[in-house]
């Protein structure tokens, strides 16, 4: 009687037990599924599902830039969990066995990764390798992800080192086997099941990496993760899903095979050695990941610095994300036998940064704006450019080029308004209709402290470039109401095209992927501004000081300017452009563009440098952000 | 005499326990101190650094609006760990009754949503949860609703990819240590007469307690600097210590701030790990 009703407990609590399990892991598993599903879906970048397509599985193969970074990011992982596995395993023995002096001291260092946040650790890098002067990159990354993977390999490893070993070795080295022989034969075989979970979370932990990569990723070579995030701003392409979708089926794939191996290796030989095996299956498992992620990233693999050759085979661009067609790129590597490596930017600040910190360094063309080009040049951070070197650079309208010596115009932006007049709660027709209480939770903005607080500045009246600390203070009380009225920073053609937002202050360019996203039913009206001056604003290349491949760079601006070319560019990036020209030569679809008709193109303002003013507007727009 | 205990111990010794003290000395010792070092320096107009000693940083950083973030971030931090804990110690112990086998697969099961990217799992929340996505849709057809709810950019939707991303890390360490509990253990103590529950209150619950701690730890810890999360699915209204952070890194440019706010992280977190030892032995925090 007791025992059914025992029995009859235990079902209970298993049954129970099962169906939360199958929560939890559908919790787990939710995300991964709709990242597969958006892999198919059929638009420019994942907004909202909009059909079924095969198209990004083609596409992922001439993106190269993806699967390239996917091969890093691989490449990292498998080096990360070698390198750490080894020195975790014999550190782990050597600490377990030895005393000297510092050991305490060293075993509280190994906790210190795990423990601290890895933000911390990850800056504390930087520092280190911007002031010992090491170049970023692969190699960077590399060093930050074995500093957290070695101190978990140390602690999982240590776990499995049991007080027995030792005797076994003694008896070992009694019997005349050296210490060599001995570590293989005896020692590793009885910790084998700890370092297999070392390697297992080294990998776990290197490939997913964001925020080590982040900070520690230079000019070339960043990592999947790293792509990702820069990507945040303006949404995620659907290929990035095809690319994580084949990696996790490759993923699974590998553990059914390794399961399987595993199997006809315990079939053929019944007794002993069962973590010799364990080590094989683990071997040719992961000989078969890095051949499967081989069979689709590889062919570009870095070309590498060929050096001394008389023209640069590589170019190294810094600058905004999504801004530049990738085909255009293609085009150029073809026509120059040359490797062109796109690293991105997620603020102006940033490009400011790496020009101010000895950029020529790594890059050979930074983007920046007008607005820095004064103390840039003051500073003597960028070359001059040989103009003979790039003649079409005529096409560009004189008028909208400042530093002309120094830098090409690419593109221009109006930042504006623009609103959805079904569903914005008022008409806007000036900067101050943006704080009205009624937009509260309905604005999407672009960021940035140089974006934000010219437009409160100009609403109250003042100069947009000001620098006298009141008039900031103001702008930043008016900011407080529009933050009020914000629901996202960034996205902002993504929140106007699902709803989310139903007024955005943005690019012409994001406006008009807005507009031609929703085609037929597009609701978008460009703000109509009666006395507000809009910013418009200047993305140009420069050649900071020290670059190392200027003669590529040169043709590089030359092929930009170049008008064909630089109207197939605009035909993917409808932004406004300084190339008279190439506007000219542009389809009839970016001429009638409803982004571009508004009325005051004129009444603009633009971007200047403020100086040391800039430490004022940086700290009101952290206060503004932080939301006190 | 002496040159064979440095072949018989020192070489070996050095041999083993070098690289690894090499790579903590260069790699963590060093940057952590310059980190401390940097955070008592004055700022320069377009973020350098300059050498001359100040205290500006933390008194901004004692000033109300970081003081406000931290308390922000440390309260998020602090839901996250609870709702970790409370989610998955069942889910752990459910684990760890299964045959060895099963469990180990049912691990695997767990870690391979994180051979994924995670940006990209936090991206299909989004997706799923904006304004004309799968669940406002659902619940507007199911007739729940008449306008679609504002899931997006709310601290709620970055609560979710906050427990989601960091469950693993919860259930790891509580199952290690719930693994190990001796089954007699617990059949004494029914044997005795003690309800099921008695016996998890008094048996199982103190002895898992270094697992449940180690969780803590490696939930509250990172999540306290995380700033990934907020970044994707707070739409840039949503800061944490960690965002502020890396803001004084990039976009604001002020290193001896960025500097002085990873101080205090690291002052918190020994806080934690003081509290830690005075439970267990900091040797015997469980990974997996």
């Amino acid at each position: 009687m007791s025992i059914t009703k025992k029995q009859k407990r235990q079902r209970r609590g298993e049954f129970s037990g099962a169906v939360y399990s199958i929560i939890i892991y559908s919790i787990l598993y939710i995300p991964v599924f709709v990242m597969m599903m958006f892999s198919f879906n059929n638009q420019r970048y994942n907004y909202y599902w909009n059909g079924f397509t095969t198209m990004w599985y083609s596409k992922l193969f001439s993106n190269s830039a993806l699967t390239e970074s996917l091969w890093y990011s691989v490449v990292i992982a498998v080096l990360a969990t070698v390198i750490s596995v080894t020195i975790g395993t014999i550190g782990a023995l050597g600490l377990k066995k030895y005393e000297f002096r510092g050991k305490k001291f060293i075993n509280e260092m190994l906790y210190i990764p795990i423990i601290v946040p890895e933000i911390v650790m990850a800056v504390a890098l930087l520092i280190i390798f911007i002031k010992t002067g090491l170049a970023l990159g692969m190699g960077s990354i590399l060093i930050g992800h074995c500093t957290f993977c070695i101190p978990y390999a140390v602690v999982t490893i240590r776990g499995r080192i049991s007080g027995d070993d030792y005797t076994l070795e003694e008896a070992s080295m009694d019997l005349g086997a050296n210490r060599i022989q001995t570590f293989i034969n005896v020692t590793l075989p009885g910790i084998m099941p700890g370092v297999m979970s070392a390697a297992f979370l080294s990998f776990t932990l290197s490939i997913d990496d964001v925020v080590m990569s982040n900070m520690l990723a230079g000019a070339k070579n960043s990592t999947l993760p790293v792509l990702i995030l820069s990507m945040n701003k303006s949404g995620v392409t659907p290929d990035v899903n095809a690319l994580t979708t084949i990696m996790i089926l490759i993923i699974v794939i590998a553990m059914i095979l390794n399961n399987l191996i595993k199997n006809a290796l315990k079939k053929r030989k019944k007794n002993g050695g069962s973590n010799m095996k364990k080590l094989i299956s683990i071997v040719l498992t992961l000989v078969l990941i890095v051949g499967l992620f081989t069979g689709c990233g590889g062919t570009n693999t870095g070309s590498g610095e060929s050096g001394k050759a008389a023209q640069s085979t590589e170019l190294n661009i810094y600058m905004w994300q999504q801004y530049i067609s990738d085909d255009l790129i293609a085009n150029f590597e073809e026509e120059n036998n040359a490797k062109v490596n796109l690293s991105y930017m997620s603020d102006n600040a940033d490009a400011i940064t790496k020009l101010t910190a000895g950029g020529g360094q790594e890059y050979d063309l930074i983007m920046t704006c007008d607005a820095y080009m004064e103390s840039l040049v003051d500073g003597g951070y960028i070359e001059k450019i040989n103009f003979d070197n790039v003649p079409n650079a005529s096409n560009i309208n004189e008028s909208y080029w400042t530093a002309k010596e120094y830098c090409v115009p690419y593109l221009m932006n109006y930042i504006y308004v623009v609103y959805n007049k079904d569903t914005s709660p008022i008409e806007i027709k000036s900067y101050n209709d943006l704080i009205n209480p009624a937009l509260k939770g309905h604005i999407a903005t672009i960021d940035g402290a140089r974006n934000l607080f010219p437009i409160a500045l100009v609403a109250l009246g003042y100069d947009p470039n000001s620098t006298n600390e009141s008039e900031i203070a103001e702008a930043y009380e008016w900011l407080v109401k529009y933050n009020d009225n914000v629901v996202a920073y960034g996205n902002a053609e993504q929140n106007l095209t699902n709803g989310t937002a139903s007024v955005a202050f943005t690019y012409d360019g994001n406006a008009s992927w807005a507009m031609s996203e929703l085609g037929d039913k597009n609701n978008l009206v460009i703000a109509d501004f009666e006395k507000d001056p809009v910013q418009l604003g200047f993305d140009l290349y420069v050649i900071p000081k020290g670059a190392k491949h200027v003669d590529l760079a040169e043709k590089f601006l030359n092929y930009i300017t170049e008008p064909k070319v630089m109207a197939a560019n605009l035909v993917e990036y409808p932004y406004s452009c300084p190339n008279d020209v190439a506007v000219e030569a542009a389809s009839d679809d970016y001429k009638n563009d409803p982004a571009r008709d508004f009325a005051y193109k004129e009444n603009v303002f633009f971007q200047k440098d403020v100086g040391e003013a800039i430490i004022i507007y940086n700290d009101y727009y952290q206060k503004l952000k932080v939301g006190e | 005499m002496k040159k064979n205990t440095f072949k018989r111990n020192t070489l070996p010794a050095l041999a083993m326990a070098g690289p690894v003290s090499l790579w903590m000395i260069l790699f963590v010792t060093l940057p952590m101190l310059y980190i401390i070092f940097i955070s008592f320096m004055s700022r320069g107009v377009f973020g350098d650094v300059v050498y001359e000693f100040s205290l500006e940083s933390y008194k901004t950083l004692l000033g109300s609006t970081y003081f406000k973030v931290i308390i922000k971030s440390m309260r998020a931090a602090f839901i996250t760990t609870v709702l970790c804990i409370l989610i998955g110690y069942p889910f752990a112990y459910y684990i760890a009754k299964k045959p060895k086998e099963v469990a180990a697969k049912l691990i695997m099961l767990i870690m391979i949503p994180f051979w994924t990217n995670s940006l990209m799992r936090l991206n299909s929340w989004l997706l799923l949860f904006q304004t004309s996505g799968p669940v406002n849709n659902f619940l507007q057809n199911a007739g729940f609703i008449d306008v679609p709810i504002n899931f997006v950019y709310t601290d709620g939707l970055v609560m979710l990819g906050m427990i989601t991303n960091m469950l693993p890390f919860a259930v790891l360490p509580m199952y290690s240590s719930i693994e190990k509990l001796s089954k007699s253990l617990l059949e004494a103590s029914a044997d005795l007469g003690a309800s099921r529950g008695t016996t998890f209150f008094n048996i199982t619950l103190p002895l898992t307690f270094p697992g449940i701690f180690s969780s803590i730890i490696l939930v509250f810890i990172p999540t306290l600097g995380i700033y990934t999360v907020t970044d994707m699915l707070g739409g840039g209204k949503i800061l944490y210590i960690g965002n502020i952070i890396k803001n004084q890194f990039g976009a604001i440019r002020n290193w001896p701030l960025g500097a002085a706010l990873s101080v205090l992280l690291i002052v918190i977190t020994g806080l934690l790990i003081f509290i830690y030892t005075r439970f267990a032995k900091i040797e015997d925090m469980e990974v997996l």
